[in-house]
């Protein structure tokens, strides 16, 4: 559910990028700088409600960090 | 003013100093100081700034949105930043950086001996060189933000503007820029390139700068550490002081300018 919601996300961040996985990162998505990945988290705290610190945010790396930081927030709340 | 203040205050007046050319705003919003390079994309920020309330920041986020003030907000933080962070990302600015303010005292020259035999420092002041040193720079510190050497070309022969690299042959691999006022020298722009990190290059250099400076009568420096540099600093000898947050109105940038 997670994973499919954040495959979502990305394709609203990223059109058109295809074949994500959870090793997927800014190396692999040109597109994915600095500020792009602020707008992905800002995203992500969004349609799940929950909130990352900055340095969460900063160590969040590929696909795979996302998913598993926000089933931990969720789990969490 | 303590070293805490000096770490803000001189931070506003290295960019101010930077931006005091034809192509630049500079300004003070509410109590914000801000610098705005029209044409290219740093330096671009709002400046400090203190007991922001909610009135002030919605004013600060309408000027952002409307790009009549920068996007980007260096920002000290206070002892309630949670209320802070709160407050900005209610009008849509979001922390995106941050850095530890960090400070020295220090009048006893380093003298330390470089890392390896196959590189040497020297000043930089030439045009030439100036963009020598930016490539480093706009490569390793502020990918996407190309920095123009026009910024630099007239302040690198300054006084108060001191470049310095480390070379490798005739390949410029390590950066720092210090900013003094009196006594005191802000750090800045310090860079290496991603391949010759780890090796003890920007740690030396930074001694080696901090050593000339010494000899001009500088005893006090201040810098802002990412998350990367901070180690470094501590081994120098540099203590934390504060920390800044870097702020953006959330997807404005120059080009979506209206």
């Amino acid at each position: 559910m997670v994973k499919k919601k954040l495959l979502e996300i990305f394709d609203q961040i990223f059109p058109g990028i295809k074949n994500i996985e959870d090793t997927t990162s800014s190396t692999d998505i040109r597109e994915w700088d600095s500020l792009r990945h602020v707008l992905l988290i800002s995203e992500v705290e969004k349609t799940f409600k929950i909130r990352f610190e900055i340095n969460d945010m900063l160590q969040m790396k590929t696909f795979g960090d996302i998913c598993k930081n926000i089933e931990d927030k969720i789990s969490q709340s | 003013m303590n070293l805490t203040e000096h770490t803000l205050s001189n931070l506003i007046e290295f960019y101010k100093s930077l931006s005091d050319q034809p192509g630049f705003e500079q300004g003070v919003f509410l109590d914000i100081e801000y610098v705005d390079n029209i044409r290219g994309d740093w330096p671009s920020f709002l400046l400090g700034g203190e007991d922001i309330d909610e009135q002030k920041m919605k004013q600060i986020a309408a000027k952002m949105k409307d790009s009549s003030l920068p996007a980007f907000w260096i920002h000290r933080d206070g002892q309630d930043k949670k209320a802070f962070d709160d407050l900005a990302l209610k009008y849509g600015i979001r922390q995106v950086n941050y850095w530890r303010g960090m400070a020295l005292e220090r009048s006893k020259p380093f003298l330390k001996p470089p890392p390896y035999d196959d590189i040497s420092m020297d000043r930089v002041s030439s045009e030439h060189d100036v963009k020598d040193w930016l490539k480093v720079v706009n490569a390793e510190l502020l990918p996407g933000k190309l920095i123009s050497s026009k910024i630099f070309r007239n302040k690198a022969d300054k006084m108060e503007f001191d470049l310095f690299r480390i070379s490798k042959g005739k390949k410029t691999i390590s950066t720092v820029l210090f900013y003094r006022k009196d006594d005191l020298a802000g750090i800045y722009m310090v860079s290496t390139m991603s391949k010759y990190r780890g090796k003890g290059y920007a740690g030396w250099l930074l001694r080696s700068g901090m050593d000339y400076l010494i000899e001009k009568g500088v005893n006090k420096f201040i810098l802002h550490s990412s998350i990367l540099g901070f180690s470094v600093y501590k081994s120098i000898g540099f203590t934390e002081n504060s920390s800044f947050g870097i702020y953006w109105m959330l997807g404005k940038t120059k080009d979506s300018h209206g």
